[in-house]
């Protein structure tokens, strides 16, 4: 049972997820729309939406009967029974600590790219693993409190960016969209889906949030997504009408190089570098939900309340980001298939399979 | 509670180490007082492949001479590190260039490898201008353009001025040009003259001045050709980029100057029954003012609007000739058509069974200009007063 100072505001959750979604919104959008759709990808967040919805709708769902203090890894042992149940959590509890170490030393390697070309990344993956560790020891609602004090400011960072980019674009290269790119786009919008649906694995903190007056759970991540697809779309927009499908994709860091081409008030120059700051908050709270969830799942099958299992996580995941970093492992390989494809087994197959056989077998 | 207390105590003191400022941890700090902000690159080819770096840093706010300096490398890379190890006291910050100058010699062989080395490299912007210096190096330009105050950063800033707030000219940053170079295969991009300022009363530095020549056109990375003078009038007008200047006209009355004022082109498709693109019709509205007149009575006669209207159409469709022509000759889009008429009509576009870059070469340009000029030049002493004058002095 949690306790009543561990709750948090549905406010503040949602201010978890939104901070949490922009690193990889940032990371992996600009690469994948483009190369998938071309200079139609500007409409992927759009086409992402449909599978946001349906996919909110499934999971509103799934968890219509869950009791009071259920959480997510509940559902999971009542669909699956406990044997599967179990290993199917420990599964996904262990993916969520190795994406932790992705999120480590991809967050290193884009301080490097974009404005440390001659550093080393173990120093960053030591400084930001012991953050995580600090943070999976703490509590859910400080970070919560964190998210949600930030957002605001991360959100206008955004904006500023892109209509900062917008004087030096060519927006008549984002047209024209034609009955042709309607498939790349398509398939663009169910990569991008994919991406913001990472989100899914922060639900095993909601036994955390208060229950809203009215019971709606939908109503907020329905919302949230919809920020996030007009955000894709005006971020994507911005940039293909800066650099074009084909020069985007020889950027590393588009969204950076977009950013150290502005110029405010005819003065301020290279602001790539402070919003590549700001955005190390948003690498700490995706890791700090990560590790938490993870956490919470350990803690629920292995039915201990010990703090050793959250530090455990938290080594876990900067050992994991150590290794890819002193061997050299093609971050490219991670970033481009096996993260992307193994969060889509969880989101588009463990849920959905989930919800499936919760329903067959009446547990939902 | 109290051990708590004493463990948060212990796993601060490592936080005490770090506060020891930047200059402790990291090797490559550099006082902000200290730094050589340098505003122009050149590039030329080196021998064996190598290139010669120039750098230039512009005026001095503190009234000192600008740093200009030129070394030999391997790569761009060594060449700064070259330049950092000869400048020790004040060390160079390319973070805010904002020009790249390149040789003609190094242009013609080929710019795809600068600007990848712009591209990826974070101590650099995109969006830096890019120059090409026509028959001449971009070392001379830039280190024959400084004199104890001013040196070739100030005579770009002033040129870039001109040329985009005055005629309306383009100066494509090095985003852009890479952009183009990877949609259309070819790009425009500035190209300036190395002119020596001597003989002249008063210029802003000694020496070597840029002017502008026109765009040089780059296809496959490299420097094919030239559109010089008036002719790269056809490039604004055809991109709806024109903005201005001054145009000297040669009537039957004398030179008559007139001020562009803008111009715009649209552009139509000419399409033959398999569903290729034979032709283009290309219909440019220019507005225009006559500035001056070398015989004001002359300019006073019937007709003389019109007549110098329909020589500016004439000289402004030598130009959309021209242009287009080169752009077929050398079957090198850097006019970016083949995406504004894709753009136009994307369907019957991509449904044409030569593709574009086949196509491009073989079309023909049908070219009609339309002069409007408006407001205009007055000329001295209306001709009914004059008369007037004359009638009493008799």
């Amino acid at each position: 049972m949690i306790h009543e100072n561990e709750m948090i505001t549905r406010r503040q959750y949602i201010s978890v997820c939104f901070l949490a979604l922009l690193s990889p919104l940032i990371r992996q959008l600009p690469q994948l729309a483009p190369l998938i759709a071309g200079s139609a990808g500007w409409l992927a967040g759009l086409a992402a939406l449909p599978v946001l919805i349906l996919f909110e709708l499934m999971m509103t769902r799934l968890t219509k009967k869950r009791a009071e203090g259920e959480g997510m890894a509940d559902i999971f042992l009542r669909v699956f029974g406990k044997p599967v149940g179990s290993a199917v959590l420990l599964l996904y509890a262990l993916w969520m600590v190795a994406y932790a170490g992705f999120v480590l030393v991809g967050g290193a390697e884009r301080l490097l790219t974009t404005a440390y070309p001659r550093g080393g990344r173990n120093l960053f993956i030591l400084i930001m693993g012991a953050l995580g560790v600090m943070a999976s020891l703490g509590r859910v609602r400080t970070l919560a409190r964190m998210a949600n004090i930030l957002r605001p400011l991360l959100l206008a960072t955004l904006l500023l960016v892109i209509f900062a980019a917008f004087p030096y674009s060519r927006l008549g290269t984002l047209f024209p969209v034609t009955v042709q790119d309607i498939p790349p786009v398509f398939n663009a919008g169910v990569r991008t889906a994919n991406v913001l649906l990472l989100v899914v694995a922060f639900r095993f903190l909601e036994d955390r949030v208060e229950t809203s007056k009215t019971g709606k759970r939908t109503l907020p991540f329905l919302r949230l997504f919809l920020l996030l697809a007009v955000l894709s779309t005006l971020l994507l927009a911005a940039i293909l009408a800066n650099f074009g499908a084909a020069y985007t994709l020889r950027h590393t860091y588009p969204f950076f190089a977009m950013a150290g081409n502005i110029r405010l008030l005819g003065s301020l120059e290279r602001l790539e570098v402070p919003i590549l700051a700001l955005w190390a908050f948003t690498d700490f709270v995706l890791l700090a939900a990560l590790l938490l969830s993870a956490a919470t799942i350990f803690r629920r099958v292995l039915h201990s309340e010990s703090r050793l299992i959250a530090l455990f996580c938290a080594l876990g995941a900067t050992i994991a980001a150590l290794v890819c970093s002193l061997t050299n492992l093609d971050l490219s390989l991670l970033a481009e298939t096996i993260f992307p494809l193994s969060g889509a087994i969880c989101i588009f197959g463990l849920y959905p399979l989930t919800f499936l056989v919760g329903l067959i077998r009446k547990k939902i | 509670m109290k051990r708590k207390r004493w463990l948060f105590l212990f796993a601060l003191l490592p936080v005490f180490a770090l506060l020891c400022g930047c200059s402790s941890l990291y090797t490559n700090y550099k006082d902000i007082e200290m730094l050589q902000v340098i505003q122009t690159l050149g590039i030329d080819r080196g021998e064996n492949g190598g290139v010669v770096l120039s750098v230039a840093s512009g005026a001095n706010v503190n009234g000192g001479e600008p740093t200009v300096m030129s070394i030999t490398a391997p790569s761009i890379e060594t060449a700064m590190e070259k330049l950092q190890e000869n400048s020790a006291r004040t060390p160079f910050f390319f973070a805010h260039t904002q020009f790249l100058v390149i040789g003609e010699d190094a242009a013609r062989s080929g710019i795809s490898a600068y600007l990848d080395y712009i591209r990826h490299m974070p101590l650099l912007r995109t969006d830096v201008r890019l120059f090409l210096v026509r028959g001449c190096d971009a070392k001379t330009l830039v280190t024959g353009a400084a004199d104890g105050k001013y040196d070739i950063s100030d005579e770009l800033s002033s040129l870039l001025l001109d040329l985009e707030h005055q005629n309306g000219m383009q100066v494509f940053s090095c985003s852009e040009v890479s952009r183009y170079l990877m949609e259309n295969g070819a790009s425009l991009a500035c190209a300036i003259d190395a002119v020596d300022t001597e003989g002249i009363v008063f210029s802003g530095s000694g020496g070597l001045s840029a002017v502008s020549a026109g765009y040089g056109v780059l296809a496959d990375g490299a420097l094919l050709g030239y559109i010089l003078g008036d002719a790269a009038r056809g490039v604004d007008l055809l991109s709806g980029s024109l903005s201005g200047g001054p145009i000297a006209l040669e009537s039957e009355s004398g030179i008559v100057t007139v001020q562009l004022h803008d111009g715009k082109t649209t552009l139509s498709p000419v399409w033959d029954a398999a569903g290729n693109m034979t032709g283009l019709r290309a219909e440019t509205t220019v507005s225009a003012e006559i500035a001056e007149v070398s015989d004001p009575e002359a300019a006073e006669q019937p007709g003389f609007t019109d007549s110098i209207a329909d020589l500016l159409a004439r000289r402004a469709e030598n130009w959309l000739r021209e242009t287009l022509d080169f752009s077929s000759t050398l079957g090198a889009d850097f006019l970016s058509l083949g995406e504004r008429l894709e753009r136009q009509n994307a369907r019957r576009f991509r449904a044409m069974p030569r593709a574009w870059s086949e196509t491009l070469p073989l079309l023909r340009y049908d070219v009609c200009v339309k002069v409007e000029i408006t407001g205009g030049h007055k000329t001295g002493t209306p001709s009914d007063m004059r008369e007037q004058r004359n009638g009493g002095t008799e």
